[in-house]
């Protein structure tokens, strides 16, 4: 009935069909399916003759009608039912039904008798027959659309994606009726994106890739055979071949959740502000008295600033006292600060203090116990349950990390899988096997993990849902690209420091961007580096903390470094724990440069907010003969991004920095990739300015 | 970055502002090359032309809408002025700008109403207001000095300088081109004018994208109609005589035939139209009588083969055919 | 985050929405299934002010937005797409995408034609950014590209891309892989999960059963307008009153 030979077609220079043969004998219904932009539409419009070939020629009952105008088609009994329906909005239904006749030039009655047809094949039309065709739904457009065609009686029918865009209950009827038309003898070359429907619904069938006939045959063949049901079919079934879109409706991988099991509660008990002063009260008062009995460090220390213990009456007192210092640790090697006999000492920890002396604290068996459970507490605030697997990614020994992140986990009831530090291929087929839900690491491991995952593009095979990391500064843009590699996992940023126990004295909540801080363990006051004065709630500056209940090397305000600010106000996650902000920096390491003094973490923030650059970034600092200092940064473009956008980025981040921290930078772009990662902190910062005259 | 980059860049940066200067400064020194008064009075034509064309060409190409009575706006300027000068005596530059205010309120009057209607219904609102006006203008004698028009204005003058030859008037009335052409560009570059991009291509959508689609197409309105009406200040004072020949429908209909074959929403190519449009007529004088003949089929041509204008349509089709070729080759 | 109260929309007398009433949680994916006629794109034009419903409430982030226009809603930050494409054709990728910034481009027009040096540098931060948005769906190449002559589904991505990239609160998804083969579904798919783990509140009006099953974190059906079940998917899945109205004939054509 339609025969089509060598077909050609071609849009402007592009060209859309290469030499295709296809055939439909009477009473058939071929199929025509292929991937978007196959060019099956474009077939259909050239037997339509709404595109003009540029080769080939159609034969339509052995007739040929190859570029006749759309009207002759109608005439000689072809019928288009488009892609998208393009019923006319603004007419109504019946003049969309009257209009598919219009090239016939229909006596009355005849038009009369076949819209009764129509009607009877799709009664919801008729019921709707004086409404505006635009404000049909989808469903009802596509019948207006079919009904439409079959106004000119067509012996072959074009149904254009008949299915696109419609429910799945709409698209049975419509096959339905596809099925219904075939049995009364009119001949279907049927256009599907639904490759399992339209095989089902068809004898032969055409498989049209980048304008060419691929495959060919008995649609029931076709629909059989192995090799083409992997490369078309999706995921279709042997037993089920219309089931692609449907089918896997009853077994979706949502993960299933077990039942919650028994979970300890970790959270203070106190219920108000004023609950937690009185507390916070009582601590620094048995700590003073404790530190300055049980320590000479202290007593000296308390003594030379003239205070006693019992002259502290309240938390305001607490301003009066000295500053302790990390100076003052390292001079008391090796047991500094001590205050307990070493009969109750159980353990040492030491700092990985690359400079100088460690810094060793002494732990009581209360004191271990303390931190275990405010470490418990911190996986509770990150949502982990006993349930999770958590691989615990940083270092064992002497340090505090691995231990704290062990204890806790176990306190909690979790499974821990503790790996340590490094060994990246361990540690992937650990997350691969295990299963792992949680991943505890530096900043600087979890990207360089994250990357390792990309590269394997194995994210879909991990568990991963949460990643506890901390002991170093991350990036905004860092985090974002850690989240996203790792299959999107949720980053909690936990903090704390060997001096006061080790990590775990607070955690970002799940509202994320701010810290909680166990203000029933420590008190937490920010400081001017400067001028050693408290700041105003919500201003930045120096971490000091002073222990409630710590006994074996209890701190009073020791200075930490870490440049943080107050967050005021309750957090919208419910907890009344008070917060601070992610740790900004450290207070001696802040870049002197041209006078101006600038913290890394801001410049890490201003590129963090420039879209098209990377996490990884290096600060150069030189100077040059003229004794002039040069800052020059080098930053890694975001993944992907072309070399080509390099000038609008450094204008945009030079602009930004300018703006920011008034000072010109030169700045160089690498590629992503290039800037070396490692497991542990990374060394951002490179100095090379001389200290000190040479003479 | 390596040197050429940084000037490619450079050159990358700053294309607008380079192109305009080159053209700013090939117009300095166009006086000293050219000096047939005539010559010179075409290009100060064409420049008033250019005016009148960028500002609708936002309104037309850009916000998608359609105006044929934008001569009425360039008549009221040109009339404001003449009767503001000799008339009532008034200085001539706070006239030009007052009148430029009436003229703003005006088309916001016209606007807040017709814009409300789209496609056949505007045109026809707007053809309707051009004939309105028109009428006025013939029929007022008293005021317009009717259909004899309406002489005797003076020319422009800044301190003692006056503007009141060809050369003169050549830096004058390009200068003023040459700024509208900067704030047409600008504005186009930013948000507002992908606003109304978004707008001409389909309201919903830019409804969708926060653009309010009813105050930007008034406020475009009310932009080219004060652009319409400077330039027609211009014109009244360089030729010292206006009448309401020029200020007739099929000037609204030339105006647009300038748009539509310099491109629609290109703003250098409201350049081209102007020109070739003002030029057109010295080229064919042998079909002076069928001058509204050439331009209506030139119209239809251009709407029928680059419905998008001449210089943009062609520009649009090289587009297309590189992206496409570079989606074969993609896919191959 | 969105909360209707009893929303209704009648066209001329014939109701296509009916009493319909959810809310929408900060964070999470909502799915709207339903079959065709449902109502489920009049309820995204009464939710985004193309239409205005005829009773009801809307109401975002506990502000009242029912009978504000279109453009007032799209500035609250809901952004949407459409079902059939409403891109810029003559516009390239990179402009259409750029659009979706026009409320932080700056809307005065005087400003935008003095064009001084602050609107400069934003204007280099917007293209950035929607540079950024076009590396997110893989789009960097074509940027320059005039819309119109893309493939369907590069414009779905440049679409979406658009929807993003000015960090809408709320976007409103009107069948996002329509006309999409199982590969491009599947990597829409992932952007949408993408979005969802970025702290994006979608609203997704979707056919796509699986893709709604394994996205959706909550489930509301409509059926000849009225809201017939709300709950997670496997709720939903079970519920006898869906299985029959949307899903029912599942098994014959199985």
């Amino acid at each position: 009935m339609l025969n089509i030979n060598n077909l050609t077609a071609h849009y402007g220079a592009a060209q859309a069909l290469f030499g295709v043969d296809l055939q439909v004998k009477a009473g058939e219904t071929v199929a025509l399916v292929g991937a978007n932009g196959a060019g099956k539409s474009t077939l259909l419009k050239c037997v339509m003759g709404l595109v003009k070939p540029s080769g080939g020629r159609i034969f339509f009952d052995g007739r040929e009608t190859t570029a006749r105008p759309p009207a002759y088609m109608v005439r000689q009994g072809v019928a288009l039912s488009p892609e998208g329906r393009e019923v006319f909005g603004h007419l109504s239904v019946l003049d969309n039904l009257h209009l598919g006749a219009v090239p016939l030039k229909l006596a009355r009655g005849e038009l009369t008798a076949r819209l009764e047809e129509v009607f009877s094949r799709f009664a919801k039309l008729k019921e709707r027959r004086e409404q505006l065709a635009g404000t049909l739904s989808g469903g009802e457009q596509q019948m207006l659309a079919m009904g439409r065609a079959l106004m000119a009686k067509p012996r072959l029918l074009l149904l254009d994606e008949p299915s696109l865009g419609l429910a799945p209950l709409i698209t049975d009827e419509i096959f339905a009726i596809i099925h219904q038309l075939a049995r009364a003898g009119t001949s279907i070359l049927l256009v599907e994106q639904n490759a399992a429907r339209a095989l089902s619904a068809s004898d032969n069938a055409y498989l049209l890739a980048n304008g060419r006939i691929v495959e060919q045959g008995a649609s029931s063949k076709l629909l059989n055979d192995p090799a083409l049901r992997s490369a078309f079919l999706g995921a279709a079934s042997q037993d089920n071949p219309a089931a692609s879109r449907l089918g896997a409706a009853g077994l979706t991988n949502i993960r299933l959740e077990k039942p919650a099991m028994h979970q300890q509660n970790f959270m203070p008990a106190f219920a108000s502000a004023e609950e937690l002063k009185s507390h916070q009260l009582a601590g620094l008062k048995w700590t003073l008295t404790h530190a300055y009995e049980g320590s000479s460090f202290y007593r000296e220390h308390l003594e030379k600033a003239g205070i006693k213990p019992e002259n502290v009456a309240s938390l305001e007192d607490l301003q009066k006292l000295p500053f302790t210092t990390a100076e003052d640790l390292r001079a008391g090697y090796p047991f500094p600060l001590r205050a307990v006999p070493f009969e109750q000492v159980v353990r040492i920890h030491a700092s990985s203090g690359t400079t100088g002396k460690r810094k060793v604290l002494s732990y009581t068996q209360k004191d271990l116990d303390d931190w275990t459970h405010f470490f418990a507490r911190c996986y509770q605030m990150a949502g982990v349950t006993p349930l999770d697997r958590v691989q615990i990614a940083v270092g064992y020994g002497v340090w505090t990390a691995g231990m704290g992140f062990q204890l806790g986990c176990e306190k909690m009831g979790a499974l821990a899988v503790p790996v340590g530090p490094g060994n990246i291929d361990m540690q992937i087929q650990f997350l691969l096997d295990f299963q792992s839900t949680v991943f505890c690491s530096t900043a600087s491991m979890a990207l360089l993990m994250a990357e390792e995952i990309h590269r394997r593009g194995i994210a879909d095979q991990i568990a991963v849902r949460k990643i506890i990391y901390g002991s170093e500064r991350s990036s905004v843009s860092m985090r974002r690209k850690i989240s996203e590699l790792f299959g999107g996992a949720e980053l909690f940023d936990i903090t704390g420091l060997t001096e006061l126990y080790g990590p775990g004295t607070g955690i970002e909540c799940s509202d994320h961007d701010c810290i909680h801080y166990w203000a029933d363990y420590y008190i937490l006051e920010i400081i001017d580096p400067e001028t050693l004065q408290p700041v105003a709630d919500g201003e930045w500056g120096e971490m000091v903390v002073t222990t409630l209940c710590k006994e074996g090397s209890p701190l009073i305000r020791y200075r930490t470094r870490d440049i943080t600010r107050i967050i005021e106000g309750p957090c919208s996650c419910g907890s009344i724990l008070p917060r601070h902000s992610r740790i900004k920096g450290r207070s001696d390491d802040t870049l002197k440069f041209r006078g101006v003094n600038i913290y890394p973490s801001s410049i890490d923030t201003i590129l963090s907010a420039v879209p098209g650059l990377g996490s990884e970034y290096q600060i150069h600092l030189t100077r040059d003969q003229a004794g002039r200092d040069h800052m020059r940064l080098v930053v890694e473009r975001a993944e992907g991004v072309a070399e080509g956008r390099t000038p609008e980025l450094t204008h945009e981040a030079v602009h930004q920095i300018k703006k920011q921290l008034m000072v010109t930078v030169e700045l160089e772009l690498v590629h992503y990739g290039n800037l070396p990662r490692s497991e542990r902190k990374s060394q951002r910062v490179f100095d090379s300015r001389l200290e000190g005259d040479i003479v | 970055m390596t040197g050429r980059q940084k000037l490619l860049y450079f050159l990358y940066l700053h294309r607008t502002g380079l192109a305009v200067t080159a053209l700013s400064l090939s117009l300095l020194v166009y006086p000293l090359v050219q000096d047939n008064p005539y010559n010179l009075g075409l290009s100060n034509l064409i420049a008033i032309h250019v005016i009148v064309v960028l500002g609708l060409n936002l309104f037309v190409g850009y916000a998608g809408q359609i105006s044929l009575g934008h001569a009425a706006f360039f008549g009221l300027g040109a009339y404001g002025s003449a009767i503001g000068c000799v008339t009532l005596g008034l200085p001539p530059w706070p006239t030009m700008l007052f009148v430029a205010l009436l003229v703003a309120l005006v088309a916001l009057l016209i606007g807040v109403p017709a814009l409300r209607l789209s496609g056949h219904y505007l045109a026809m609102a707007t053809l309707g207001c051009n004939i309105v006006v028109h009428t006025v203008m013939l029929q007022w004698d008293e005021v317009t000095g009717g259909p004899s028009g309406f002489s005797g204005i003076p020319p422009l003058a800044l301190g003692g300088f006056a503007f009141d030859d060809e050369v003169s008037f050549h830096y004058l009335v390009w200068s003023f081109a040459l700024v509208s052409l900067l704030l047409c560009l600008n504005l186009v570059r930013s948000g507002v004018g992908r606003g109304l991009a978004a707008l001409a291509g389909d309201e919903t959508a830019a409804e969708a994208l926060g653009v309010d689609t009813r105050r930007a197409k008034v406020k475009v309105f009310v932009l080219s109609a004060v652009m319409a009406s400077l330039a027609g200040s211009l014109f009244a004072h360089c030729y010292g005589f206006v009448s309401p020949d020029s200020f007739g429908i099929f000037t609204s209909a030339d105006m647009v035939i300038m748009v539509v074959i310099g491109g629609m929403g290109s703003v250098w190519g409201s350049l081209f139209g102007a020109g070739f449009m003002t030029l057109l007529p010295e080229w064919m004088d042998v079909f002076e009588a069928y001058k509204d003949f050439v331009h209506g089929g030139i119209l239809v041509l251009v709407l029928m083969f680059l419905p998008q204008g001449l210089i943009t349509g062609l520009l649009e089709q090289v587009k297309i055919k590189i992206a496409l070729r570079r989606r074969k080759d993609a896919a191959a | 985050m969105l909360r209707l109260e009893g929303v209704s929309k009648r066209f001329g007398g014939l109701p296509a929405l009916d009493d319909v009433s959810f809310h929408v949680p900060r964070g999470q994916v909502t799915a709207l299934i339903g079959p065709n006629g449902a109502g489920k794109s009049t309820l995204i034009n009464c939710i985004s002010g193309v239409l205005q419903p005829t009773e009801g409430q809307v109401a975002f982030a506990g502000r009242q937005i029912t009978g504000k226009a279109a453009h007032q809603i799209a500035r609250f930050g809901i952004s949407r797409t459409f079902q059939n494409l409403k891109l810029f054709p003559r516009l390239s990728v990179l402009d259409n995408v750029l659009t979706g910034l026009t409320c932080e481009g700056g809307r005065s027009m005087c400003m935008a034609m003095l064009r001084l040096p602050y609107l400069r540098h934003r204007e280099r931060r917007l293209r950035l950014r929607a540079m950024e948005a076009l590396d997110r769906f893989d789009l960097t190449e074509k940027a320059n590209w005039p819309a119109g002559v893309l493939a369907y589904g590069d414009k779905k991505r440049v679409e979406l891309a658009r929807a993003t990239v000015g960090n809408p609160q709320l976007i409103l998804l009107d069948e996002p892989v329509a006309g999409l083969n199982a590969e491009e579904t599947s990597a829409v798919g992932e952007q949408l999960r993408r979005l969802r783990l970025a702290g994006y509140t979608l609203l997704l009006v979707e056919h796509d059963m699986d893709l709604v099953m394994e996205i959706a974190d909550q489930v509301v059906v409509l059926d000849s307008g009225r809201c017939i079940a709300t709950g997670t998917p496997d709720q939903v899945r079970r519920n006898p009153l869906v299985l029959e109205a949307y899903l029912g004939r599942m098994d014959a054509t199985a």
